[in-house]
């Protein structure tokens, strides 16, 4: 199994943990473990675009164009294909965001502040069924990426990785 | 930076009653009329900065309710002196009009002014569905981890009238309602991003207490 899988089934059993009783730590975890699986899914399908560009697939160029995504960058591009609000050059060239991969987009903005709450925001209580619907979105989001990972749109949300800034160019300059 | 509208009126009710903040609250059951009255205090500001433009986005018969209780209370309020506290008579008349104003700004499901000017309009698109299965709302707005402008909603589901809580039910509640609020957020809110998180009132579980 891939390593978001891996995280997903960990989410899984960390939430599964303490039937009547679950700890805080352990429903925290599970809701970072389910945000990363789907990080690292979207991640590591980004950097093998780019490998496949560069010609090498080994382990050691993958893990380097992984390091160059951050967390903040995915959110920007996912809210922009979220909202079908794609940058000019794109949508002139007909690029757009089919409803599957607004879905990959919305569960992706949305766990990533559910995970930064997890995280650092003590004051809040995480609940189990609370946890159980996010499991259940990013295992939706990994379907929805199934389908539609092959086509341009996706292949170009993957890019946007990397080169959203330098596209959004016209829109950052309005803002 | 401009000033909300609702601030200094949101502000004088708040100080007037030690509300629990919505976003630390796991347990779904509402403030009572008891936690109400146990903790009220009455200051010459009690519900000062009234202005009843600010809720025109309310029902006409909520907008009125609230009109008629902020006037009691500011009368009642009127009577003190800066420092001086109110007597237990006092108190007593301004009680049953302070449980009116927080019926209508239900600060138990509203967090802040804006909160409850974007929930209220929420629920209001929501009602026209009348969806069964939503007990109620709590909201908060915000900033994002990364600084976005941001609506965060707890919906509670009730997807029986009793029993236990099952896995099953309670996502196909979920399935039910979502679509609803996120395309009633958009509406509302559009500059904000919706952070949705979904809870069962038949959930028994025990949680531990937050920081």
């Amino acid at each position: 199994m891939s390593l978001a899988e891996d995280l997903l089934d960990q989410a899984d059993q960390l939430a599964k943990l303490g039937p009547k009783y679950p700890k805080q730590a352990n429903l925290r975890r599970a809701v970072s473990a389910a945000y990363y699986a789907l990080f690292h899914l979207l991640v590591d399908e980004a950097a093998r675009l780019f490998s496949g560009l560069i010609g090498r697939d080994d382990t050691a160029t993958i893990t380097r164009l992984i390091r160059t995504f951050d967390h903040r960058g995915l959110k920007e591009v996912s809210n922009g294909f979220k909202q079908s609000r794609l940058p000019l050059v794109l949508q002139l060239e007909g690029y757009a965001a089919p409803d599957d991969l607004k879905r990959v987009a919305e569960i992706f903005v949305r766990l990533q502040e559910v995970r930064h709450d997890a995280d650092y925001d003590t004051a809040k209580i995480v609940t189990r069924e609370e946890v159980q619907i996010h499991i259940r979105d990013v295992r939706k989001a990994f379907v929805a990426w199934e389908k539609v990972k092959a086509t341009p749109d996706a292949r170009m949300y993957l890019a946007c990785f990397s080169l959203w800034k330098t596209w959004n160019v016209d829109r950052n300059k309005q803002q | 930076m401009k000033r909300d509208p609702l601030y200094d009126f949101w502000t004088n009710i708040q100080y007037a009653h030690k509300f629990v903040p919505p976003l630390a609250v796991s347990n779904p059951s509402r403030l009572t009329h008891d936690e109400v009255m146990k903790e009220f205090r009455l200051t010459p500001h009690t519900a000062k900065g009234f202005r009843k433009k600010d809720f025109s986005f309310l029902p006409d018969d909520e907008q009125d309710k609230l009109e008629r209780a902020v006037n009691q209370v500011q009368s009642a309020a009127a009577e003190l002196a800066e420092g001086v506290p109110a007597t237990p008579e006092q108190i007593t008349r301004a009680l049953p009009h302070f449980q009116d104003i927080v019926d209508v700004l239900a600060p138990d499901r509203f967090a802040d002014p804006e909160a409850f000017v974007i929930g209220k309009k929420i629920e209001a698109e929501l009602k026209a569905h009348r969806h069964a299965k939503l007990d109620h709302l709590r909201f908060m707005t915000g900033q994002d981890s990364t600084g976005d402008p941001a609506v965060w909603i707890w919906a509670y589901t009730k997807e029986k009238d009793s029993g236990e809580y099952d896995q099953e039910s309670f996502f196909a509640a979920v399935d039910e309602i979502d679509p609803a609020i996120k395309r009633a957020a958009e509406e509302v809110a559009p500059d904000r991003w919706p952070y949705i998180s979904y809870r069962s009132t038949l959930d028994r579980l025990a949680y531990e207490a937050a920081a």
